[in-house]
């Protein structure tokens, strides 16, 4: 028998209690859904560095225990301007500082609290995962956005939806699951941010559930933003099928401990699947993006490419990995990872992986990680520019590249301009 | 689109018609089956071990009882029964023998017969040039012959089976095995260490340039015996040796163990240049038979501008699994790998290197060239790891693999670590399949689909083949050409 | 030489020709034109064997033999070659290599001699000295980083090494490079002889003027609407293949 975690455990002592008070109580299906997490969690665990997939990412300081540190409060980040906003706090939807009246019709975006309570069990499956972190958290999901788009329908302006915690609840862990489903030919751009108004710890787990339907085009931003004491460890996956176009891009900057991870699953020919990001870590960060496409039938095609700057004693991991099953011939995937260290602390750990079984298909990835290029530097200095300018012209540079992947004008200056920032500061 | 089922099936691989196939029945002195300590002693004792060596063995052995077997994500294979083995197996000889008219007849057959030259004048009638290459004939986990000592002992350089070494040369055995690979470093190099019977022992002592390239040629021949090869190469201050290591093996039902560990040690300015071609039955066309392939190779470069280079071509085995490293301690030293991995049928590899960089301004390049074919899964599982001290490290890594066929698999996972700000490290690889493209033009200009084949991936394989000594590099190519010259003429 | 009977051939499911019917003798140099999708690469690839070229009707019989059942690597040998427009790349293959074990591999079939290494590289050195090329291109990969002029240069010493009977030139793309036209025009009429017949499959009106052929087709979906001389060529021009068609 396992010995587990503390964190494990007092996890485990407080299901049964708990379960009876979650959304969705009265629902057979959702309370059999949620014991079926709560089993798969309890004889598995929180993952440790044997299992392969987390090798690089020691979950020991989580695992002690949610703990009572306080981290200087981050700098405020200015909100991403678009008249349809919907805001949790604490894990928990708060109807107050949402606004959600512009949507057009054909746009349904709930809680999904709410959706349970009702009675609406379909949407969140009934398929336990074998991956604990998202075992836990079917087990203890409390809350999240449900988004509903009709076929066809496009939206004019990108959704944003905030996470924000603060110390107001004594409750510091928050399980939130989120639902999208596009429908067929739908179009819209989505900003998910998650941040924190104050400096306390608490433990974050977001798992979003996607679905494209024919020709549908999904743009998913993240903004990791949560404060240096958190912990925050994400799971997004997505589905596409015939014609549909994934573009997600996660830019990470928060989080004492954070692991971002995407599975998109290509079934549908003509899809196309991008997963792009930067991650910005400094002082004693540690931040783990794991990426897994898989390429199920043929004529699709996916990219990746992630950016990182490491400072401090930051440590940065990256894990990508292309799947191509035995039939998906016709298949193009490429990846690349770029990481620059920008003192002799930082490390970074790298392992883009492919997984090839059939023979008609494309498939590259390039890994590179160093510091900046002492003869661009020079080159920048004999024109007469500082070192210290100098020096962030050329991280700016780095990072413009795969900024420019992003396809929403807004977003892509929303997040230049933050990036930026975070530049400033170094 | 995929490649026309005549050539999928009509890709030659050394498999098809093994024409190292053949058991000779040769008076074997064996130990009885399984593994324990009294096993251990037996080795020993027939080894005639000094007593640190036997002490030795018995710390590997109880510590292996420790160990679990690794498991590897895409190598699957039936469980090895470790009782189900003979760990000793040598052909029965009278006494110490003067010279090679001594040797036993058959035995000088058999290897006449893999056309490996065990009479000195054969060695150099055959050699091209002025390669001169010497021999130390393995059969069976005991060295049968080795030439050329006398021109190797006017240079102080000693090459001989280990176990002779172990005898005549204590102090330099006792100071180094180990000391790259210890017992404790894995499971099968625990058990290597326990039961290893035989393999290579070469010094080369201070600002020597061994004159002759050296090598030993393995065969597996006892069903059932699994071959635990021991080799020791320590290369003295501003040094330089090339090695060659061959090795065949007979059709056997059973699947044969090898598990061999080779340890080389690098001084200052010394460098050692290790070529390995390696052919060993890989099973039939369903997967039966074929030799299991787990390895241990590492190299440490302990002084500075130390060199070494791996260069290997790997075709055979029914289950490879094997990583040469090397440990770049000594500042500006340098480690290489160059590597044609080919799978095919029902063969499983999980290949590559490990680079770890230790010392300032250490470099590594990576060159490794995949081939799948049938319905082989071929993996590259690569590591290079920057320390915090390696300043201004660098490591250039290139990885292709070749997809023949729809049926195989080929797969590419590479760690990468950099804890050193000063550090670069740049990887790239492509996975692809000879182009319908590629194979129409070559047969427009009068190659046969065969013949086209075997030009694009002598192309794709050549910067690798380059790398090779002269007399690997004619046999390399050979094994490597998907011609049908041995299956059709 | 060729004889084509109401050839018709698929590509992915598609019909490109549509009942293909013509004759080149030996000596003779014929040009096909036709306008964008006509079939024209689609036919110098069914004549080479490609792959994924499927005939569904007709035949084709070379000196006298059934085309269609031999393999593409048999049609070279039996004196067919293709010059591409685009040749691919073959990346880690020396051009030298490349070019003697095709040059053996159609001396061996033919029951010839095979030549080493020595003896080939005279052979080379001579066309290319013929062709005024300069011989470091041997060297390279076989068209790795090569101009479109080397890519073409090539293929004409390529051809003048093989000496094939029958030369398929398929410069079909409108991506118009002058010079390398040029060079592939050389290389034909270098070979051109009473034994010898050429089939110039092309756009190009200009070509023409390089490769002044005996007979003119023009090609236009999928069958052949008019034959001439070369006159017809410099009728095409003026006219253009709407009109030609209709006419």
């Amino acid at each position: 028998m396992k010995t587990l975690s503390p964190l494990a455990q007092d996890y485990i002592g407080r299901f049964d209690t708990v379960v009876d008070t979650l959304p969705g109580h009265q629902n057979a299906a959702v309370t059999g859904l949620r014991k079926s997490g709560f089993n798969s969690f309890s004889k598995l665990g929180f993952p440790g560095n044997r299992v392969e997939e987390w090798r690089f990412t020691n979950l020991a300081p989580l695992l002690k225990g949610i703990g009572d540190d306080v981290a200087e409060a981050s700098e405020a980040i200015p909100a991403f301007d678009t008249p349809h906003v919907m805001t949790f706090v604490n894990g928990r939807f708060d109807a107050s500082t949402s606004k959600l009246s512009t949507l057009p019709s054909g746009i349904q975006l709930t809680s999904l609290a709410a959706e349970l309570d009702a009675g609406n069990d379909a949407l969140i499956g009934t398929a336990a995962d074998s991956r604990p972190v998202v075992a836990l958290n079917t087990a203890f999901m409390e809350d999240g956005f449900v988004l509903d788009v009709a076929e066809t329908t496009m939206l004019d302006q990108p959704i944003l939806v905030r996470f924000i915690s603060n110390s107001g609840t004594d409750q510091n862990a928050r399980h939130m699951r989120n639902v999208i489903r596009l429908g067929a030919g739908a179009n819209v751009t989505l900003v998910e941010e998650h941040s924190a108004s104050d400096g306390h710890s608490y433990f974050a787990n977001p798992m979003t559930d996607i679905t494209l339907e024919d020709g549908a085009m999904l743009r998913h931003y993240k903004l990791q933003a949560e404060n240096l004491a958190a912990y925050h460890l994400a799971n997004t996956d997505c589905l596409l099928k015939d014609n549909t176009v994934y573009e997600n891009f996660s830019l990470s900057l928060g989080a004492k401990l954070s692991r971002n991870e995407l599975t998109t699953t290509i079934v549908g020919a003509g899809a196309t699947s991008i997963l792009n990001g930067a991650y910005l870590m400094r002082g004693k960060q540690h931040c783990d993006t794991t990426t897994v496409t898989n390429h199920l039938v043929p004529e699709n095609d996916s990219r990746q490419v992630y950016k990182g700057v490491l400072d401090g004693e930051a440590r940065g991991i990256f894990q990508g990995k292309i799947h191509i099953a035995e039939n998906a011939q016709q298949v193009a995937g490429d990846q690349l990872s770029k990481a620059l260290l920008l003192s002799d602390r930082a490390t970074v750990a790298c392992k883009p992986e492919l997984e090839i079984y059939a023979d008609d298909v494309n498939c590259s990835h390039g890994a590179t990680s160093g510091e900046l290029d002492e003869d661009a530097l020079f080159y920048l200095q004999s024109r007469g520019i500082d070192d210290k300018t100098a020096r962030k012209m050329l991280i700016e540079a780095f990072l413009a590249d795969v900024m420019d992947e992003i396809g929403d004008e807004a977003v892509k200056e929303y997040f230049s301009n933050i990036s930026t920032d975070w530049l400033q500061r170094t | 689109m995929a490649i026309a089922q005549e050539t999928v099936e009509q890709v030659a691989s050394v498999a098809e018609k093994y024409k190292y196939g053949f058991v000779s029945d040769i008076e074997s002195d064996t130990a009885p089956i399984g593994l324990s300590e009294d096993i251990v002693r037996f080795v020993s004792a027939k080894k005639n071990d000094p007593e640190w060596m036997l002490e030795w063995r018995l710390k590997a052995y109880r510590h292996w009882l420790t160990m679990e077997e690794p498991e590897w994500a895409k190598v699957d294979f039936p469980k090895i029964d470790f009782q189900d083995i003979y760990y000793y197996s040598a052909p029965v000889q009278k006494e110490k023998l003067k010279s090679l008219d001594e040797v036993d007849p058959e035995l000088l057959e058999v290897y006449k017969k893999l056309g490996i030259p065990l009479k000195e004048q054969e060695v150099l009638a055959g050699v091209e040039g002025a390669y001169n290459v010497a021999v130390d004939a393995v059969f069976d986990s005991v060295s049968v012959a080795t030439t050329f000592k006398a021109r190797l002992e006017e240079e102080g350089v000693i090459f001989c089976p280990i176990s002779e070494a172990i005898q005549d040369h204590p102090e330099l055995v006792k100071k180094y095995i180990g000391s790259v690979v210890p017992y404790t470093d894995n499971y099968y190099a625990a058990l290597n260490s326990a039961v290893f019977t035989d393999g290579s022992f070469c010094y080369i002592p201070k600002g020597v340039r061994c004159p002759m390239e050296l090598s030993t040629y393995f065969r597996i021949n006892a069903a059932q015996t699994g071959q635990f090869e021991r080799t020791l190469i320590i290369a003295e201050d501003e040094s330089y040796v090339s090695y060659l290591e061959g090795c065949t093996a007979p059709m056997r039902d059973e699947n044969q163990l090898h598990a061999a560990v080779v340890e080389l040690v690098i001084h200052k300015d010394a460098e050692i240049k290790y070529s390995t071609v390696q052919n060993w039955y890989p099973g039939d066309e369903n997967g039966v038979g074929g030799i299991y392939n787990f390895v241990t190779k590492r190299a440490a470069c302990r002084g500075e501008n130390a060199k070494v280079s791996w260069t290997q071509v790997e075709t055979g085995s029914a289950i490879t699994w094997k990583y040469p490293s090397c440990i770049l301690q000594g500042d500006n030293s340098v480690g290489e790998f160059y590597s044609i991995a080919i799978t095919n049928n029902m063969q499983q590899a999980d290949t590559g290197t490990k680079m770890i960089h230790l010392g300032k301004n250490t470099s590594s390049t990576i060159i490794s060239k995949g081939i799948s074919a049938g319905r082989a899964q071929n993996t590259y599982r690569g590591l290079v790891r920057m320390g915090r001290k390696a300043e201004n490290a660098r490591n250039h890594t290139v990885c292709d693999s070749l997809l023949i066929g729809d049926k195989c698999g080929a797969h590419t996972v590479p760690y990468i670590e950099n804890q050193s700000r000063t550090a670069k490290i740049e990887h790239e690889a492509t996975t692809s399949k000879v182009s319908e493209e590629q194979l129409f033009y070559c047969q427009q200009r009068g190659l046969t689909e065969e013949e086209s084949m075997a030009l694009i991936v002598n192309g794709f394989c050549k910067e690798v083949l380059q790398k090779l000594p002269m007399e690997f590099a004619v046999e390399a190519q050979k094994l490597v050409g998907i011609s049908l010259e041995g299956s059709v003429g | 030489m060729l004889e084509i009977k109401d050839l018709t051939a698929e590509v992915g499911g598609k019909e490109i020709l549509k009942g293909i019917t013509l004759t080149i003798n030996a000596g003779e140099i014929h040009a096909i034109m036709g306008p964008n999708g006509a079939g024209k690469s689609t036919l110098s690839y069914v004549l080479a064997g490609r792959d994924g070229y499927e005939v569904t009707g007709g035949s084709v019989a070379y000196k006298g033999e059934d085309l269609l059942a031999l393999s593409p690597d048999e049609r070279a040998c039996k004196g067919i070659f293709l010059a591409f427009q685009y040749p691919v790349e073959i990346p880690g293959v020396a051009s030298a290599t490349f070019l003697k074990t095709a040059y053996n591999a159609q001396q061996k079939y033919r029951g010839e001699t095979e030549v080493d290494a020595m003896e080939f590289l005279k052979l080379v050195r001579e066309k290319t000295k013929e062709l005024g090329i300069k011989d470091d291109m041997l060297k390279r990969a076989v068209n790795v980083g090569f101009s479109g002029g080397e890519k073409k240069r090539n293929e004409v010493l390529q051809m003048a090494l093989l000496e094939p009977d029958l030369m398929l030139l398929d410069e079909t793309d409108s991506g118009l490079d002058i010079d390398a036209l040029k060079i592939a025009a050389d290389g034909v009429n270098r070979l051109r002889n009473a034994d010898r017949a050429g089939l110039i499959i092309t756009h190009y009106q200009r070509l023409l003027d390089y490769i002044v052929p005996d007979f003119v087709h023009v090609l236009a979906d999928g069958r052949i609407v008019k034959s001439g001389d070369k006159s017809l060529a410099l009728e095409l021009e003026e006219k253009g293949y709407t009109e030609m068609s209709a006419a």
